[in-house]
């Protein structure tokens, strides 16, 4: 039985007209047919040649016929399953229900008393993947997660070294990264344990795939593990400053990694990841925070749900510009999220991360937690029946000295209705000033401490020898590359 | 199981006409009403540690309050009919101002008061002063809860202390006040032997007014 996700009940945001849409879909149709997106693989645009485009081989650029891209977007299924290693935590993707949230990295840790950087260790790695194991509104993760750079790891192991703990300590589903190859042991661990994972496929903007992203797409097509197609332009910078010429843009990109993905495997489960963000112009850099952002994911979740039927993933709701879980942080994350999750977003990149993808404590995804909580609550909207109604309890109680809260009708149903959080603080004031005037971070330490405490590690010896087998054989691959 | 099995479990579930049942059957087949006092307050204690712990909510504490309710009045005749005295910390008479119709906190200490083994009698929400005075009479209590949650029904607390002065009775009861806009000053300056913010505070303060064990 698969996680159940949230379930929305009522009709998603949708801020684009049919028209808007339309004229979207026939800009990124025009910039495939005559700008065209450059591939840096022989291989693929040897496939794009076989199969009706025109390729440039000199220029590696290759222009697409929209039937062709048409016909390959319609070959995406609109679901499909995930198996995790436990599999009450598979998934349905779905380009409409359910919603899940997914976790995000940081580079590195903070030191949660002074918010300053530092390069975590393996230890706080695994325990970290052991928090978001058992969060209950965690569904998946994404493929460097929590941390990006470990203590005494080598660059080249970064990768292999994130997934082999996610292997051992995260029986949810995630994705395999691109980057120096390290789909070839994410694979392996994979087959290992009989999971599925999904594969990274994530395009340099403006219209261009490197060799890396692709050999990673075409592993996982070979082995049958569903792919995420990702775009990731900084709009002013790497894409249009205009939003919808973003789209047209990254919609653009998008396809083109969708025609590869389909002419390696039609009917390949593909998930549609929306990693774009406004550029900040004052510094350069991708504009985490910003509304733009949650304006830019919502005409594209509309497309990729309501007119190409794909899951979509929303890469960029999680990143913040805040360094540390302050007001500014609070009203960035929560609404970035709510608005992707109200947009029909099929996974919304909610947990853990602090600022962009450089910082990630694991006291943030137990906050986070509750966040996914209670936006998943908002999701499942109101429910109005007889049971619901009430009106044979209204008309039972009726006016003062009535009471509802000793009725039965009260204690079966205030639990379906009221979302709980599990570390925000919810006393009233005489009651907090007598606990010690905890804020949710205080609450959400001591979490992180009951959990690394209470987690059981229940995979089996010889997989975890297959496993530790790997990352060795992956070790002894980068040396003999030079790597290390 | 037994009749006080049921009785318990009736409690737990919140099932008031289960326990009133139960009481009744108690009483006609001649058992020992006592023991279903200790029945009803071991029911109590759980659902108490249930609502500390967090694993329990406000529903289930006033849901479990009206179960006991039905039953105790039943058991607690027959004890009386039999001469026998009920084995609890002390009697608590407990209710709302006048005026003031919020029950909330009140019922919340009632709850946590008879799960701990004291014997309560709440007289309800927008209670005059004189009947307080009665209950405090009728029930010979050992101490008086008053509950507020306006500042406009607080000064309502201060009239029943009056009230139980000329009554004679002030200084046979302690008298502990608590509600959202009740503080420590006010309870000392209207001549309160305590205050209570907390539901959990008002069962240790109880027990300290009776130099029981906290």
């Amino acid at each position: 039985m698969p996680a159940r996700g949230f379930m929305r009940n009522f009709r998603p945001l949708e801020i684009l007209t049919e028209e808007q849409m339309e004229s979207i879909h026939r800009g990124s149709l025009d910039v495939l047919e005559h700008t065209g997106i450059r591939f840096e693989s022989e291989k693929a645009l040897k496939l794009f040649e076989k199969n009706g485009c025109k390729v440039d081989f000199e220029n590696k650029r290759v222009r697409f016929p929209p039937g062709l891209v048409e016909e390959c977007l319609r070959r995406c299924p609109t679901s499909f399953h995930l198996r995790a290693r436990n599999p009450k935590n598979d998934l349905n993707l779905s380009a409409n229900n359910p919603t899940y949230f997914c976790v995000f990295p940081g580079m590195r840790t903070v030191d949660i008393d002074t918010w300053e950087p530092r390069t975590p260790t393996i230890e706080e790695n695994h325990n970290a993947v052991k928090v978001l194991d058992s969060l209950e509104h965690v569904h998946l993760s994404v493929s460097y997660v929590p941390y990006c750079e470990l203590e005494g790891v080598a660059p080249a192991m970064l990768l292999p070294t994130s997934c082999w703990s996610r292997m051992k300590y995260f029986t949810k589903p995630f994705r395999v990264g691109q980057a120096e190859e390290s789909w070839l042991w994410g694979i392996q661990m994979a087959q290992v344990l009989d999971i599925d994972v999904f594969g990274s496929f994530e395009s340099a903007p403006p219209l261009t795939w490197y060799g890396d992203a692709i050999e990673c797409a075409w592993a996982h097509a070979e082995a049958g593990f569903p792919i995420e197609v990702g775009c990731g332009a900084v709009l002013g910078g790497t894409g249009p400053a205009t939003f919808a010429g973003g789209l047209v843009a990254s919609n653009a990109e998008m396809m083109s990694g969708i025609v590869l993905v389909q002419l390696l495997r039609p009917g390949l489960g593909t998930i549609a990841n929306c990693f774009v963000f406004p550029q900040n112009m004052r510094t350069g850099a991708p504009g985490f925070g910003q509304i733009g952002i949650s304006l830019f994911q919502a005409g594209y979740t509309q497309m990729w749900r309501a007119k190409y039927g794909l899951p979509t993933l929303l890469g960029a709701c999680g990143p913040m510009a805040s360094k540390l879980p302050d007001a500014q942080y609070g009203y960035e994350k929560a609404m970035a999220c709510t608005i992707g999750a109200l947009s029909g977003g099929s996974i919304i990149n909610a947990i853990g991360g602090l600022h962009g993808e450089l910082t990630y404590h694991p006291v943030v995804s137990v906050l986070d937690n509750d966040m996914a909580g209670m936006i998943g609550r908002f999701l499942e909207g109101l429910h109005v029946n007889e049971e619901t109604l009430a009106l044979d309890l209204i008309q039972q109680v009726g006016p003062i000295p009535g009471f509802f809260l000793g009725e039965s009708h009260t204690r079966e149903n205030w639990h379906k209705e009221q979302f709980v959080p599990q570390v925000f603080d919810q006393l009233t004031y005489t009651e907090w000033q007598a606990a010690g005037k905890k804020s949710a971070i205080d609450n959400a330490k001591e979490r992180v401490n009951e959990l690394i405490a209470n987690y059981e590690h229940d995979l089996p010896e010889d997989k975890e020898v297959e496993l530790d087998r790997i990352l060795e054989e992956a070790k002894h691959y980068y040396h003999k590359k030079g790597l290390m | 199981m037994s009749v006080f099995d049921d009785l318990k479990s009736a409690v737990i579930e919140y099932n008031q006409n289960k326990a009133a049942a139960s009481a009744q059957t108690i009483v006609d087949e001649g058992l020992d009403p006592l023991e279903g006092l200790d029945a009803i307050s071991e029911a109590m204690t759980y659902v108490g540690n249930g609502y500390s712990t967090g694993t329990l909510w406000l529903p289930d504490l006033v849901g479990a309050a009206g179960a006991s309710q039905a039953a105790m009045p039943i058991l607690e005749e027959e004890i009386r009919k039999r001469g026998q005295q009920s084995k609890s910390l002390g009697t608590i008479v407990l209710g709302t101002v006048a005026g003031d119709i919020h029950t909330i906190g009140k019922s919340m200490v009632g709850v946590l008061l008879v799960a701990q083994g004291f014997r309560v009698v709440d007289v309800g929400a927008d209670t005059p002063a004189s009947r307080f005075v009665e209950a405090v009479r009728e029930e010979t209590a050992d101490i008086l809860a008053l509950s507020a949650l306006l500042t406009t029904t607080a000064p309502q607390m201060g009239k029943v202390i009056d009230a139980l002065k000329e009554a004679g009775l002030r200084d046979r009861v302690k008298i502990m006040v608590g509600g959202g806009a009740i503080t420590q000053e006010f309870a000392d300056m209207i001549g309160a032997d305590g205050y209570g913010s907390t539901a959990p505070g008002a069962v240790e303060l109880a027990k300290k007014m009776l130099n029981l064990p906290v």
